[in-house]
């Protein structure tokens, strides 16, 4: 369970990059935050990973406060960021040693990272190649793959569509959608509507920090995404939603 | 893709095992370390201390052996030139004290090879003392820097620190792992200390290589012979050495956590270093000149002139009276004597004066070594002198213990003057002495006592305080800055 009750990040230079984010991500479920550049979507995932601390409210995770015990709430969360690089000078199976051992877990075997990156879908022979080497695509992939060896419950992805030409996106949505089957739950941040409509139970608009609207999948069904989301930016006000 | 439905351990979702690692700092030493042995800079840095040391031992080994050789001849020398002589004649003759070949240069050579190693004296107020060195070069070359251990320690392993550890923090950064890395649930300060072991390890293993290599040079090729106390002022200076290292890689660490971009890092780290290592240590001597000017030669003139002048008035002109023995006799030497305590005085007035320009100058050196130990590279080679009895504190040894020297000559030489019932005792003037041959095996020898590394520890202790200090402020720094960096 992902959950933000009231958190607000205001920067010392007196600039509020959130306000007061309520929001509630269950197991088994995708939320997606829309928004602009510089709306508050990636302060409030540096909020879930500790990256910064609150100025007010809470971040949770699976019921713990990532501010006062951001140890316990980073062992329960992955992540999958846009810029996210892996050291380019090993190869990918060396990078999944690495990351799992800092997440705890050494009983792995060369074959569990074989088998983890066969199930994000990347080619054997990538198994073996420098990481400097892979596609944007098979980066967010070993991303994924890495995050799915920590076992954590809480997946939080940082604009992990951008950048991947269509057939990339559309098989990293596809193993969002797995992952969120396996019963994960995953706080996404995107500023791609359509594969917004496609992933998310729920979806939330932040503008400048605020969330304006949020709606349910099944609200959606009635709504254009995209017609909401231009409204909101235009300033049409409009019912906030869930 | 997932199409495959094969249920597989390691991706079932799980009753929340939440792991943490036990130890996280481990796995990022060995992940650092794999890192960095693979790293280019890591082998030029490596191959650069190393040859240092090898090269270093080789010229100190070398030069150890001209110098021993160059004062074993004039040892040589000074021993035939005491054979036969007469006690009188052994009053006007030049007595060297040699300070031996200093045995650690290739540790600390502390501008041994440039300082005067050799004080010549007679016991006759008549002959003056002289200080110079043994081994001949030509001046007109530049002074070239020793390349001894504090020489790798102080540019070499401060700059392979520096190259090292510049993109820890501000290159993880750019290149995005960072954000990746701290997501993952192992304190910061583990993350750090990680970082921190990894790059110390290696710049620990070519500096305790290259240092081995560097002994086993000087032992077996230098024919150097090493006691108990050298062994434990090498083993301080390995230590002192290990200590920088660690020290250089928490700068360069702190300066990455307080930067976002390692070439910004890198820029700050090279000034740093431009700083420490050349631009305040110059300035140290700089100060020094200004702040303890050492006498022009012609205020020592002056002075000598003055006393000159002095002792006439104190003798109203009967200072210079020496007659033959026929005519000295016939009133028991009573002006030979009036002229000796003249001479005496003089000789005493003029050496206190040699005494005090000699103290001026050491003043000034350190001085300007105390100034320039604002800068960490300056005070370790100032720790690793004071720690092995070396630089300023073995040149003030040496002209203290040859001062004393003349006192032994002094003594042996009365008494066999002393002996002598024929002789008028006018100590030590030639031909008013014992006219009895000296037996050469029994002259005095000079012995050198190099400083004990007891009295090294105790000379250290304010400058070890200090770099202490130094690093827990850089560490602590450096663990503050990074836990509160933004990845």
């Amino acid at each position: 369970m992902i959950e933000a009750i009231d958190l607000s990040k205001r920067y010392p230079d007196g600039h509020l990059a959130l306000d007061a984010l309520h929001l509630k991500v269950a197991p088994g479920e995708i939320y997606c935050l829309l928004g602009a550049k510089g709306a508050g979507k990636t302060t409030t995932i540096n909020l879930f990973l500790g990256f910064t601390a609150p100025t007010a409210g809470r971040a949770l995770i699976d019921g713990i406060d990532v501010a006062s015990e951001p140890l316990r709430a980073k062992a329960r969360t992955a992540f999958v960021g846009e810029s996210t690089a892996f050291y380019g000078r090993l190869t990918t199976r060396r990078n999944l040693e690495y990351l799992a051992r800092l997440g705890g877990r050494t009983d792995l075997t060369n074959a569990d990272y074989d088998m983890a990156m066969r199930e994000v879908g990347l080619p054997e022979p990538a198994f073996r190649q420098r990481a400097s080497e892979l596609e944007p695509g098979m980066i967010r992939k070993l991303g994924v793959a890495a995050a799915l060896l920590k076992e954590a419950p809480a997946l939080l992805l940082d604009e992990p569509l951008s950048g991947l030409d269509p057939k990339a996106a559309a098989e990293i949505v596809e193993l969002l959608e797995t992952l969120r089957d396996r019963g994960k739950a995953l706080l996404l941040t995107l500023q791609d509507l359509v594969w917004a409509r496609q992933l998310a139970d729920r979806v939330g608009i932040l503008q400048e920090g605020r969330q304006i609207l949020a709606r349910s999948r099944d609200e959606l069904r009635h709504e254009s995404l995209e017609k909401l989301y231009l409204d909101a930016m235009r300033g049409v006000q409009r019912p906030q939603g869930v | 893709m997932l199409s495959a439905p094969q249920p597989i351990a390691i991706l079932e979702p799980s009753p929340l095992p939440a792991r943490r690692p036990r130890a996280g700092a481990a796995v990022i030493v060995r992940h650092e370390l794999r890192r960095l042995l693979g790293d280019l800079r890591f082998r030029a840095c490596s191959l650069l201390i190393v040859t240092l040391f090898i090269v270093g031992a080789v010229a100190a080994a070398t030069r150890f052996g001209g110098e021993s050789r160059a004062q074993e001849a004039l040892v040589r020398d000074y021993r035939n030139r005491i054979t036969g002589v007469t006690v009188d004649e052994a009053a006007e003759i030049l007595h060297p004290a040699f300070r031996p070949p200093w045995r650690l240069a290739l540790l600390v050579d502390g501008g041994q090879t440039q300082s005067p190693d050799a004080a010549t004296q007679g016991l006759s107020a008549l002959v003056s003392p002289t200080l110079g060195q043994t081994h001949s070069g030509n001046d007109r070359l530049p002074v070239p820097q020793p390349l001894d251990w504090m020489f790798v320690v102080t540019l070499v392993l401060s700059m392979s620190a520096f190259l090292l550890a510049y993109d820890a923090v501000s290159g993880e950064r750019q290149d995005g792992t960072l954000r990746l890395l701290l997501s993952y649930p192992v304190p910061r300060f583990q993350v750090l200390a990680g970082k921190l072991l990894a790059v110390w390890i290696c710049l620990a293993a070519p500096f305790l290589t290259g240092a081995l290599l560097s002994l086993l040079i000087g032992t077996l090729w230098g024919g150097l012979r090493w006691n108990g106390e050298d062994a434990a002022k090498i083993g301080l200076v390995l230590l002192l050495g290990l200590w920088a290292a660690l020290f250089f890689t928490l700068a360069a660490l702190l300066v990455s956590s307080l930067t976002r971009d390692p070439a910004t890092s890198l820029g700050v780290l090279a000034l740093l270093w431009v700083t420490a290592v050349v631009v305040v240590p110059a300035l140290g001597g700089l100060l020094a000149h200004r702040l303890a000017p050492i006498p022009a030669e012609s205020e020592i003139n002056q002075r000598i002139a003055a006393i000159r002048a002095q002792v006439h008035g104190e003798y109203g002109g009967r200072e210079s009276r020496w007659r033959g023995l026929e005519w000295a006799t016939t009133d028991d030497f009573a002006l030979e004597r009036i002229s000796a305590r003249a001479e005496n005085r003089r000789y005493a007035l003029e050496d206190a004066t040699r005494r005090w320009v000699l103290e001026r100058k050491l003043g000034q050196a350190q001085l300007a070594h105390t100034l320039a130990s604002a800068s960490p590279a300056a005070l370790l080679q100032d720790l690793a002198e004071r720690l092995t009895g070396s630089g300023l504190w073995r040149d003030r040894s040496f002209l203290g213990q040859a001062a004393s020297f003349r006192g032994t000559l002094a003594a042996w030489l009365r008494a066999l003057d002393a002996r002598d019932p024929r002789s008028p005792h006018i100590l030590f003037f030639a031909g008013y002495l014992s006219r009895r041959p000296i037996d050469p095996a029994a002259v005095p020898r000079f012995a050198f006592r190099e400083i004990p590394v007891r009295s090294g520890l105790a000379a250290a202790r304010p400058a070890l305080a200090l770099f202490a200090f130094e690093t827990l402020a850089l560490a602590a720094a450096a663990f503050y800055s990074f836990s509160r960096y933004r990845p």
